[in-house]
């Protein structure tokens, strides 16, 4: 009982880090009908971008940050990977919108093999270790389980940033404008709705969140990489499908069944079977259920 | 000078040439109709005129200014709201946050609010179930969705792609005594149809297109009496 507590908490906190990048998976879906691959790795800038500041900052690898710089770090990664998607969806997808979807996405795959490259390139292949913006402290919660403040701080800024969406898609202007687009884009530009300004934005939400999954996970596994976004980002999509693409609610949940399947994987079987449960859902989803756990069935209108 | 002046509009659909030099004007206050058989082009008329696609010539003013190469929302900030044939109201968004998504563009909000209650007033049926998700709606319910959405941005032209499709005779009814009562208020309206008969009855001038091109133009009274178009689109003399 308790093995099984402990993995499902560090799944919880794993779980929380590919529900923020399958929230930008899902909310560009939505909007675009976009795959865009080139997500995960927004995630690994929003690492590297945290990495320098808290550099700038004067963090080194040892001395802890104040709060206030950490949560400054936090938002100035966000800040820095809203402008890169929107520069990605600007020079990348805008001109190949009106394409067929196949186009828009070997677009994607380009914009993703251009940001792993240009990241080892500027970077370096090595990985380089986050800076303890927040020094690790174990806490004992009941019935045993071991838990990081780290960790805590992955679930709780988690739920905060979503919950801040949920409200802002549901309940300002510019979300419902969302919903609108994301619904018949024709339509929506026929009651004067800016369209364009709309995905901008989407993809600038969407983006921030994934910087802020890349400094969740600096501070949980202080190992950073240039090709680090490439696992997490095929798993988050597939958290994504899971929880039925375009629906919100469905990649959080998304995330946390992946999370929490993969540290039950690691906990109860083997570790080396960790990134294998990934696939094996998306084709048991695939098979069973195509449209996901909150997904619509969406017929194409001809 | 009309309110809107279209002229030799031509559209393209790929290699299929939809639109040949269609040329129309709609005077202000007054309702215009555009009737004819599938695919003479009478959507592709309004959907050009709100920006949705691009002529490949000719001309399109409102109010004296060219609407060719304006962006959709542009469109609508100068004064053009569009229902669109099939209604496609937000099915995901409650009635009114729909309303809400019509007045997108306004900055007045005392203007809205007094707007809205003209809706409901026009709607009553909106009014019951204004926290319902739109998609729950019946087809009648949403068509009046659709047009009072696109009345929330105070249009001066009110361009309308088959109001009446798929909706019960007493329905019809009610939306075309409504489309009166928006001409009443001043809007100007561009009525798109396939009940020919109750649209030259409801206009004030007609056009009958075909295959792309205008065939004829007159008054409405005149066109609902022409031998020609009895034969053709009211089913013989009656």
């Amino acid at each position: 009982m308790q093995e099984f507590l402990q993995q499902l908490a560090n799944g919880v906190a794993w779980g929380s880090i590919y529900a923020l990048i399958a929230l930008g998976y899902t909310m560009v879906y939505g909007i675009l009908r976009l795959i865009n691959f080139a997500h995960g790795d927004i995630y690994m800038v929003g690492a590297f971008a945290a990495y320098f500041l808290a550099r700038a900052m004067g963090v080194g690898t040892v001395v802890e940050a104040s709060p206030l710089v950490a949560a400054a770090v936090l938002l100035g990664s966000m800040v820095i990977c809203a402008a890169l998607g929107v520069l990605i969806e600007l020079f990348a997808y805008r001109p190949v919108r009106r394409s067929s979807r196949i186009t828009a996405l070997i677009t994607a795959i380009g914009v993703s093999l251009f940001l792993e490259n240009a990241g080892i390139r500027i970077f370096g292949a090595d990985p380089k270790f986050f800076p303890q913006v927040i020094a690790p402290r174990t806490i004992a919660l009941a019935g045993g389980v071991m838990v990081t403040n780290h960790q805590i701080m992955v679930v709780v800024v988690s739920v905060l940033l979503m919950v801040a969406l949920t409200l802002f898609i549901q309940k300002t202007r510019t979300g419902k404008a969302m919903r609108a687009v994301a619904f018949n884009r024709d339509a929506a530009s026929l009651m004067g709705i800016p369209v364009d300004r709309i995905i901008t934005i989407t993809f600038a939400i969407g983006s921030a969140l994934a910087a802020a999954a890349g400094f969740l996970v600096g501070l949980t596994n202080p190992k950073i990489e240039p090709l680090m976004g490439i696992m997490p980002g095929v798993k988050a999509f597939v958290a994504a499908v899971l929880g039925g693409i375009g629906s919100i609610p469905g990649a959080v949940i998304g995330g946390l069944v992946m999370g929490i399947s993969e540290y039950m994987v690691v906990g109860y079987i083997s570790s080396t079977y960790r990134d294998a449960i990934a696939f094996v859902i998306l084709i048991i989803v695939l098979l069973i259920k195509p449209t996901g756990l909150l997904g619509r069935n969406v017929t194409e209108k001809v | 000078m009309s309110l809107l002046e279209v002229e030799n509009l031509n559209v393209h659909y790929g290699a299929i040439h939809a639109l040949k030099g269609v040329s129309l004007a709609a005077e202000e206050g007054g309702i215009v109709t555009l009737v004819g058989a599938n695919g003479a082009g009478k959507s592709t008329t309004l959907r050009a005129i709100s920006g949705l696609i691009k002529p490949s010539a000719g001309s399109i003013r409102f109010r004296g200014k060219s609407l060719v190469g304006v962006k959709p929302h542009e469109i609508v900030r100068e004064g053009v709201s569009h229902v669109p044939e099939g209604r496609i109201v937000f099915a995901n968004l409650t009635v009114l946050d729909n309303l809400e998504m019509g007045a997108y563009l306004r900055k007045d909000r005392a203007g809205c609010v007094e707007d809205l209650k003209k809706v409901f007033r026009l709607f009553p049926r909106l009014d019951e179930r204004r926290r319902q998700a739109a998609g729950t709606l019946s087809g009648g319910e949403q068509q009046m969705l659709a047009i009072g959405r696109a009345l929330m941005a105070k249009p001066t032209l009110l361009l309308m792609d088959e109001p009446s499709l798929g909706l019960a005779p007493i329905l019809v009814r009610e939306i075309f005594s409504v489309i009166r009562e928006i001409r009443s208020q001043g809007t100007t309206i561009v009525l798109v149809e396939q009940n020919a008969r109750l649209a030259l009855a409801t206009a004030d001038r007609g056009y009958v297109l075909e295959t792309g091109s205008v065939r004829m133009s007159d008054r409405a009274q005149v066109l609902l009496e022409s031998p020609f178009v009895q034969a053709a689109y009211l089913g013989g003399p009656g």
